[in-house]
């Protein structure tokens, strides 16, 4: 078992009505702003580091950089404090991987590159203040709720996509026209704006930063020349033909009626003006000629513009995050499973999840089978008995996503619930050994549970699977119990899977450790596992079927056997002739 | 003061800032220049260079064109100064003429003498009007460019200056006199028949004054192809040419075939037959024509060696005169 704690300490605020404080965050370098377009955070802010990123923007616009821009910008930005350790919990959880298939935006056809290692590292620090949460989950609500704002979200990320590919030269194609490669940066930045002035006004949660940010950038000198400056690319005059047609309908000459420059404009000044400028810059040492005019023009409009580029930097990130929860959740419906934003309520209060269902399986092709899971207080120990294959390991890696998901405020697996926001989790599922390690198994798991005590906040979720099965039952049972009675000291939300079958219902019996409660694993009529959950403790963990499943009967290996001593025969045969 | 031609008055002061700075290439590193100012320098003075050279060019190139355009107009106005003192008819003087010495280098139709002529004074008083004159071996006479060739030949020469200055007596000593005057410069010829012109004069010079030279004057595009024409111009006998377009008489004097088998004198001449002609042009009128003879046979071996042909012509004139005039010996 893998035993690493995401410590946190906290006020005299019960576990779930928060304020928690962060006892290991890293520094935060957030610039709070409120003209700035952050959709993750009620109290905005500016989270990735402006000097480099706008840097990087200008030699990606100037020349066009070879990918990677936004990545690295979103990998350096920082983070709301949180008391989540990843290390505790992320590799049990194929977090990276988890991210990957999960948050798959899918727009009509188009499917983007997501940026996977910033969401994960979003979903593995979830935010410590609950105001966080809040804000996310109203978020969620109202894209769910108003399909209009989802469309726009999505379309509004597309531009996005696009204006990151033109920056980041994502085709990787020689430009032959740089000026015309910016002007198609400048016009994608301003259909960004467009949209996002434009198309959320009606947004009620955090979406609605999108429109004031929008109409605050389009109200100001910077837009106006952005747009002043497309209009001159696209129009700087106009012609008025007279079109003659022949008999047959080919075009036998034109007439040119009028001529009409765009005079209004302020980019627009007279022919002998225009051949002066360029001297002018050929005499600064720029080329001679109209592109390097253009260039020196796009360049003043984009300087202008490049603090808010900075910002749509980050709002990339940040929409993945939502667009790409709303793509688990239209998976989960594909599949005919629900997905909800649960009730956030106290570690007091009853455990309540209905359908939940395990996404790793859904991500893995494989239709889970949901399951309802209640207790009397979710501040609790649960002990999970059951048949091997029972689904309850499946159990745990839910119930860990489910708290991990809740608590960045996206939606859970499962159809409604409710879930107490906890200061830290740890997940411990997968038993590997290691070539370097000083203990055998036994020992190793004593040090993983002297480590996870050493750092445990009160109230925090633990999911232990077979805890203390590397040693004799009777001496494991005692640590067990030792381990047992300690978590119960510090109102974890625990869940413990053993096949100490005895001992737990001794447990249940002697009701010695208090909120200790039991499920099991449900078996049907022809005692086979259900995947349902049910309370009480098994009374056999079904080993012989999974042996028979597996082919470990002792019929099976005599054949083996037979099988083995016969081939063993003939090749002696063979040898001596 | 406008920092850069780039910004306009429309645009906003932001705006404006952001160009100049774009423009000065200092929006990377502040304070350092993303643009050499050597490069610049550089340019500048190139461009400079350019410029005063192109400026130069024009400059030359103005004047050129402006001295070119001065040497035209100086030469259409001395042009048309020239041809302005001449009629259309005049113009065609050498037509006319070759007209009349075409017609006069065929077959001989006989001597014939205007009856006015032969009164008392009535020929010298002709041969005192301006006159054109021309000799040449008849065969010349049959086509324009024997024509102009015989002119080219032509000078004032003994005939002339005895016809109108004939010598006291036909002796010898006396024509071979007035041979040697005609000779040695032609002084008095000019002085006794200054109205008698030579027809190469017409031929040569009145091209010039014609519409033709005019437009290869106004047609002329290189100073070099102006001097060209000016220097032909100014070669041209334009006096002589328009002294023989005002001609008003043609004189004429066709030297038929020598007797070959008769030996030449050392000057060409042999004993043959000279016509003889003079034209009113001015009334298309044949005035006289003659076909003499003359032979130097007779003269002496020291005047015959170098004079032969100037004491025939005198002679020749002598008989012209005689002829008219009804003068014997020592008329004159």
């Amino acid at each position: 078992m893998v035993l690493v704690v995401a410590r946190l300490a906290y006020g005299r605020s019960p576990p779930g009505t928060f304020p928690l404080y962060p006892l290991s965050a890293a520094p935060m370098a957030t610039e709070l702003r409120e003209d700035i377009p952050d959709l993750l955070h009620p109290r905005a802010g500016r989270r990735i580091d402006l000097e480099r990123t706008r840097l990087t923007l200008t030699l990606a616009f100037a020349g066009g950089v070879s990918g990677g821009l936004f990545a690295e910008a979103l990998e350096r930005a920082t983070l709301e404090p949180s008391s989540f350790e990843p290390a505790g919990f992320a590799s049990d959880l194929y977090l990276e991987r988890f991210v990957s298939q999960a948050f798959r935006v899918r727009i009509g056809h188009v499917e983007p590159n997501v940026t996977t290692s910033y969401l994960a590292r979003l979903l593995a620090r979830p935010p410590a203040d609950p105001a966080v949460v809040h804000h996310r989950r109203a978020v969620l609500a109202e894209l769910v709720s108003t399909p209009a704002l989802r469309h726009e979200l999505e379309h509004l990320y597309l531009d996005l996509c696009r204006l990151r590919g033109l920056l980041e030269n994502a085709s990787g194609a020689r430009n032959w026209d740089a000026t015309r490669r910016q002007l198609d940066i400048l016009t994608a930045l301003k259909e960004i704006l467009d949209r996002m002035g434009s198309g959320f006004t009606a947004a009620r949660s955090g979406l609605g930063r999108l429109a004031a940010f929008g109409g605050r950038v389009r109200a100001g000198e910077s837009y106006r020349s952005l747009s002043d400056l497309l209009r001159y690319d696209a129009r700087l005059a106009t012609l008025s033909l007279k079109v003659g047609v022949g008999a047959d309908g080919r075009i036998r000459g034109f007439e040119i009626l009028a001529v009409s420059e765009d005079r209004e404009n302020p980019f627009v000044s007279g022919p002998l003006r225009r051949w002066l400028a360029k001297i002018e810059l050929f005499l600064r040492g720029y080329r001679f000629g109209d592109a390097e005019v253009m260039a020196r023009l796009v360049d003043a409009v984009w300087s202008g513009l490049e603090d808010e580029v900075v910002a749509l930097v980050e709002l990339v990130g940040q929409l993945e995050f939502y667009l790409g929860a709303l793509a688990l959740r239209d998976q989960a419906n594909e599949a005919g499973l629900s997905m909800c934003l649960p009730e956030l309520v106290t570690p007091d209060e009853p455990r309540a999840l209905q359908g939940l269902f395990n996404p790793l399986l859904l991500l893995s092709g494989i239709k889970p089978v949901p399951c309802d899971l209640t207790s009397a207080r979710l501040a609790s120990i649960m002990l999970v008995t059951g048949p091997n294959s029972g689904g309850k390991t499946r159990l745990l890696q839910a119930v860990a996503l489910t708290q991990l998901l809740a608590q960045s405020g996206l939606f859970v697996p499962a159809r409604a619930g409710s879930v107490a926001l906890a200061p830290g989790l740890v997940v411990s599922l997968i038993q590997e050994n290691k070539i370097d390690q000083a203990e055998g198994r036994l020992g190793m798991e004593l040090l993983r549970i002297r480590s996870l005590f050493e750092r445990l906040p009160p109230g925090a979720m633990v999911l232990l699977d077979e805890l203390c099965s590397g040693t004799n039952p009777s001496e494991g049972e005692e640590i067990f119990e030792l381990v047992l009675s300690m978590l119960a000291r510090l109102r974890p939300q625990a869940f413990i899977t053993t096949h100490f079958l005895a001992f737990a219902a001794r447990l249940g019996r002697e009701k010695k450790i208090p909120d200790l409660a039991f499920l099991q694993v449900e078996l049907d009529a022809d005692r086979r596992a259900t995947y349902q959950f049910v309370p009480g403790v098994a009374a056999t963990s079904l080993a012989g079927q999974a042996a028979e499943r597996l082919g470990v009967t002792g019929e099976q290996l005599l054949a083996l056997i037979e099988h083995n001593l016969k081939n063993g025969r003939a090749a002696s045969g063979r040898g001596q002739a | 003061m406008i920092a850069t031609l780039l910004v306009t008055d429309k645009m906003s002061p932001e705006l404006r800032a952001r160009i100049v700075q774009s423009v000065r290439g200092r929006r990377g590193a502040p304070g350092r220049s993303r643009v050499p100012f050597g490069k610049g320098l550089l340019r500048a003075t190139l461009l400079v260079t350019v410029v005063a050279l192109v400026v130069a060019v024009i400059v030359a190139r103005r004047r050129a064109n402006a001295e070119l355009e001065a040497e035209r107009a100086s030469m259409l106005a001395k042009i048309r100064r020239e041809a302005s003192t001449l009629t259309a008819d005049e113009k065609r003087i050498a037509s006319r003429v070759e007209e009349w010495l075409v017609r006069s280098s065929g077959a001989y139709a006989g001597d014939s003498v205007l009856p006015e002529l032969r009164v008392a004074g009535a020929f010298v008083k002709t041969l005192s009007r301006p006159t054109v004159y021309v000799r040449g071996p008849v065969s010349s006479f049959a086509a324009p460019a024997g024509v102009a060739e015989s002119a080219n030949g032509s000078f004032g020469d003994a005939f002339v200056l005895c016809l109108l200055d004939p010598p006291g007596t036909r002796s010898e000593k006396a024509l071979l006199g007035r041979a040697r005057s005609a000779l040695g410069g032609g002084e008095r010829v000019e002085r006794v028949a200054p109205h008698v012109t030579r027809l190469h004069h017409a031929l040569r010079g009145l091209p010039f004054l014609t519409s033709a030279f005019e437009q290869r004057v106004e047609r002329a595009e290189k100073p070099r192809e102006l001097a060209v024409l000016r220097r032909e111009l100014d070669r041209a006998p334009l006096e002589g040419a328009k002294a023989a377009a005002k001609a008003e008489l043609l004189l004429f004097a066709m030297d038929e075939p020598g007797d070959r088998s008769q030996p030449a004198e050392l000057d060409g001449e042999r004993p043959h037959h000279v016509r003889v002609g003079l034209v009113d042009l001015t009334t298309r009128r044949l005035l006289v024509t003659l076909r003499r003879r003359v032979d130097p046979s007779g003269l002496t071996a020291a005047a015959r060696a170098e004079y032969a042909s100037g004491i025939d012509s005198c002679g020749l004139a002598l008989d012209v005169r005689a002829e008219v005039m009804g003068e014997g010996e020592g008329a004159g």
